[in-house]
């Protein structure tokens, strides 16, 4: 609910708003953003962005082939 | 090269009553990591009626071995009993079947460190992900220590209640 009720300026969407890279990586380099992403999907979600990756490959390897 | 389908794949192994635990980077996906793999692996149990039900899934998968020499080499039940690692190509991509993986680790001892999980209409096995990353950690392959650091920061973001 209080997602629905908060202004723009609240959650970082307005104009003043600077993305930041802070606790976006581990200390080691690993993004951690994509792991949060990944850790919000279902296991079917995660399978199938898998899948879509090598989708999206195997469609620009017949891009290159043609 | 067929185009690798992770579902069609798993669904093959479920029609046919496969007993299996995906292990292996699909393992990791499935538990979080944001990789990617060009295969599926399994472990199999290691029994008659189980090899036969895997013969029937790979023979409708159009499997054979990926041979570093070219030669065109099914999978038969001998082959299948014979050898611990098959790296096949099948016509859904490639599926590496297995007896055991890691420290030696046989399709009981993943099952133990395995999880039930609903992938789509599947409820298939898969190895936790702390366990692949001991399976990854005794195969110290380059690809697999490349690995590593992805696979430990997801376990510690899992455990840290983000996943």
């Amino acid at each position: 609910m209080a997602r629905e009720t908060s202004t723009a300026s609240d959650d970082g969407a307005g104009s003043d708003a600077e993305p930041t890279l802070e606790g976006a990586f581990a200390p080691d380099g690993v993004d951690l953003t994509a792991i949060r992403w990944m850790l919000e999907r279902t296991p079917t979600e995660r399978l199938q962005a898998a899948q879509d990756l090598i989708d999206a490959v195997w469609a620009l390897r017949g891009v290159e082939q043609t | 090269m067929s185009r690798l389908r992770f579902l069609e794949l798993l669904r093959t192994l479920d029609r046919h009553g496969v007993k299996h635990v995906v292990v292996g980077g699909v393992a990791a996906i499935l538990e979080g990591a944001p990789i990617t793999t060009l295969d599926l692996d399994v472990v199999y149990r290691n029994d008659p009626d189980n090899v036969r039900r895997l013969a029937t899934a790979l023979s409708e998968l159009e499997a054979v071995y990926r041979d570093p020499a070219g030669r065109r080499i099914e999978p038969t039940l001998e082959r299948l009993q014979r050898n611990r690692v098959k790296l096949m190509e099948s016509r859904l991509g490639m599926l590496d079947a297995m007896q055991e993986v890691g420290a030696g680790w046989t399709h009981a001892e993943v099952l133990a460190r395995s999880c039930p999980m609903r992938v789509d209409d599947l409820e298939i096995r898969v190895l936790e992900l702390a366990a692949v990353i001991e399976t990854k950690e005794a195969a110290d392959r380059d690809k697999d220590r490349a690995m590593l650091p992805v696979l430990r920061q997801t376990l510690e973001q899992r455990r840290g209640g983000s996943g």
